[in-house]
């Protein structure tokens, strides 16, 4: 695959990122109850999610990004101008979707049951709205790279 | 706005100048090697200002190099 450094670069970022959220998504899935999060439960998980992303990219950067990216060009930046709107969009999106998430459940008419909205669960919205839109930049960068 | 509107003979040019390899050209004119592959294609249209350096390193006139068919 003709592949420039930079390119690479992005492969590998969209690589860490979909790990970590995976591993993010997993862990907080697996905690006792959403709802009920706790400080200490989400500080390990985030905690954990930073080092597996330094330990990632250090493995791979190490592997496979050893030369330093080159200078962006027009196209780099026309195509990450092109991402940054595609993650706009899909953090707006999502934004959305929460506030609208919380009007609702704070009016227990999605579950029935009551969610608090307190300081670990609003941080586990967020985190989620940036690795969600990080991927879809991401992704949309990549695209834009095989198409042309 | 319609894709592979704008044609070029970049290709055809760097053949006819000693073979130019894309990296030469792409180094010639500031970018990279897989934006030349992709001029080539017709898959990204270069800016004005990228137009007039591969124009320049030619030396021929920019209407030589690219050509408008919305067709």
């Amino acid at each position: 695959m003709d592949i420039s450094a930079r390119e690479k670069s992005i492969w590998i970022e969209f690589i860490i990122t979909g790990t970590v959220s995976a591993y993010y998504f997993f862990a907080s899935y697996m905690l006792s109850g959403w709802a009920q999060i706790a400080s200490y439960e989400m500080g390990l998980v985030v905690t954990n999610a930073i080092i597996l992303s330094i330990v990632a990219s250090i493995i791979l950067y190490g592997l496979f990004a050893r030369e330093a990216p080159e200078d962006k060009d027009e196209r780099d930046l026309t195509i990450e101008s092109k991402g940054n709107a595609c993650g706009y969009y899909a953090l707006a999106i999502l934004c959305g979707l929460f506030v609208a998430f919380i009007m609702l459940s704070e009016g227990r008419v999605l579950s029935g049951k009551a969610i608090t909205i307190n300081g670990p669960v609003a941080m586990h919205l967020i985190l989620i709205a940036l690795m969600i839109s990080a991927l879809f930049k991401q992704a949309s960068q990549l695209f834009h790279y095989r198409r042309g | 706005m319609a894709n592979h509107v704008i044609k070029n003979k970049i290709r055809q040019l760097r053949f006819e100048h000693e073979q130019m390899t894309q990296s030469a050209l792409a180094s010639s004119v500031g970018v990279t090697r897989q934006t030349i592959l992709s001029l080539e294609a017709c898959r990204y249209s270069p800016s004005l200002e990228l137009a007039f350096r591969i124009a320049q390193v030619f030396q021929v006139p920019l209407e030589e190099i690219f050509q408008y068919s919305p067709d």
